[in-house]
């Protein structure tokens, strides 16, 4: 039975939220004119910049279960700990995921710091971590709807490096994707190449239920979601 | 007279680099930073004049602003740009000794890490708080950190990582510069790191921004 799916969707599919790039500048509102112009103008062009490529290995009930504080797909156990454990301690199936928008962004990043335009640079970086994001939420919604197709439920999708789970497992993971899966590769140090890329599971299963991230529960006080929460507790 | 200081200034503190820029509005058709410093160095303003009683105060305005979060990396890095284009002009004047640069800083992303706008960002705001920036981009090994401290004696260090298993090796490189030339300063920066882990590897601190790290230097320079 086939279980690798692959994508290339097109950019006018994703939903691209322009409110998240100005508030990863720092912008919650008010966000300054000269910087929504240059926003604007650069979102028209990424489109062309972004090689986007998304797809997943479907691990069917029987090859995915959690017990003990760990998670074992196939032939690889994972050292989820606690938070995610108590989201996926019921699943029995799961997708093993990756995404990329390619490199085409981050070079065009780099030239704008090369041209004197570091502005434009950064906010063409900004624009390809949203693309990234945007990709990934594309993902996961037909991820979704394979599940509803065989009549089960899905989780949130969960990611080495956030909630506690080590970026290390990053080569767990990969062993179970094919080689350069949607143009992908691991370097040494668990770092994905092109920069721009997201990885991580969605488990499945009849008990399984998306939640929102439990952010109350981790202490990582870098995390990205969690400074948004403390902005949201603040205003 | 004063007013040509205090109108560059404005300039730094609102991006404006030169005539062309199209922001802010207000300034729109007039002279920038670049202009300005030339119309400045012309009406007699020493480089230094220039730079203490104009564009570090400017510098600090925005700086200023940044720490109580009204003023985000954007404008840092406009208010930078706009720095850097006065200083071009100044050049000739740090390069002759009438003026002085701040330092040497080695920046650089460490080994197995290819994230580099972080350190990009670092780069331009050090450069227009007038440190002189050797960048040795991203994926930088020990050895190379080390062979560069040795080609610039006295200069301090700044590394950058983006993940947990890339910072690791920024203790291997500390270790190695070190190694080279025992009372280098480095510090250490990037979005997973912390001041326990600076600790922890006998780094001389952790900025969690540009501003913070350009204060820093300010103070023990
Ligand atoms: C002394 O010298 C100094 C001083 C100051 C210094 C300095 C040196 N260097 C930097 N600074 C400082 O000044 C700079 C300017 O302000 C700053 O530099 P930065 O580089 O930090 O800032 C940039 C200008 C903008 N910031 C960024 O580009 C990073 C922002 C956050 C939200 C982030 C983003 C956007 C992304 N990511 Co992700 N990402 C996060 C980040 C969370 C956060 N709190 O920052 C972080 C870094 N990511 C993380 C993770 C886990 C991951 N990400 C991933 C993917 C992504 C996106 C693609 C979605 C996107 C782009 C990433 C990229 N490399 O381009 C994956 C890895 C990607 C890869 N290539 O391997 C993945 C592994 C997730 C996955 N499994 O897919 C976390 C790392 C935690 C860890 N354990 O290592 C993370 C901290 C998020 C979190 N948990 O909060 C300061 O740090």
């Amino acid at each position: 039975m086939k279980d690798i799916f692959s994508y290339r969707p097109v950019f006018n599919e994703l939903r691209v939220n322009k409110e998240n790039i100005f508030g990863a500048m720092g912008y919650e509102k008010n966000t300054p004119e000269q910087y929504i112009q240059i926003t604007d103008k650069l979102l028209k062009e990424a489109e062309h910049a972004a090689e986007l490529q998304a797809g997943y290995r479907w691990l069917s009930p029987g090859s995915a279960k959690a017990e003990h504080g760990k998670l074992v797909l196939v032939d690889q156990v994972f050292e989820i700990r606690k938070i995610i454990y108590s989201q996926l301690h019921l699943l029995d199936g799961a997708a093993v995921f990756a995404v990329s928008i390619g490199s085409g962004i981050d070079n065009w990043s780099r030239k704008f710091f090369e041209e004197d335009e570091p502005l434009a640079g950064y906010i063409a970086d900004l624009i390809g971590s949203e693309i990234a994001e945007a990709l990934a939420d594309w993902l996961e919604a037909k991820i979704a709807a394979h599940a509803l197709e065989l009549g089960t439920k899905h989780s949130n999708r969960y990611s080495p490096g956030y909630c506690d789970w080590s970026v290390a497992e990053q080569h767990k993971l990969f062993s179970l994707l094919p080689d350069n899966f949607c143009g992908v590769r691991l370097n040494n140090s668990g770092l994905m190449v092109p920069q721009k890329s997201i990885s991580g599971i969605v488990g499945t299963g009849a008990k399984m239920k998306w939640r929102e991230y439990p952010c109350d529960r981790c202490s990582l006080e870098t995390c990205y979601k969690q400074i948004h929460k403390s902005h949201e507790t603040a205003s | 007279m004063k007013d040509l200081l205090e109108q560059l200034g404005l300039c730094v503190e609102k991006g404006k680099s030169d005539r062309n820029a199209a922001f802010p509005p207000e300034l729109r058709g007039m002279d920038g930073a670049s202009e300005l410093t030339l119309k400045a160095l012309e009406a007699g303003f020493s480089a230094n004049q220039i730079l203490n009683e104009a564009l570090m105060p400017a510098m600090q305005r925005v700086g200023d602003r940044f720490a109580e979060h009204k003023a985000f990396i954007p404008d840092l890095m406009i208010a930078a740009r706009a720095m850097n284009a006065a200083m071009e002009h100044l050049k000739p004047f740090f390069e002759s000794g009438e003026a002085q640069h701040r330092g040497k800083i080695v920046l650089g992303t460490v080994e197995g890490d290819q994230h580099d706008i972080g350190k990009n960002i670092v780069k331009m705001v050090l450069k227009g708080e007038g440190w002189d920036v050797i960048d040795l981009g991203t994926n930088t090994s020990a050895t190379e950190f080390a062979e560069a401290v040795a080609e610039h004696p006295g200069s301090l260090v700044g590394m950058s990582a983006l993940l947990t298993t890339t910072m690791v090796k920024m203790e291997e490189s500390l270790q190695a510069i070190r190694a080279k030339i025992p009372a280098t300063k480095v510090f250490v920066g990037g979005a997973p790191l912390s001041q326990a882990f600076s600790d922890q590897i006998g780094a001389d601190g952790y900025f969690p921004d540009p501003h913070s790290f350009a204060l820093h230097l300010r103070e023990i320079s």
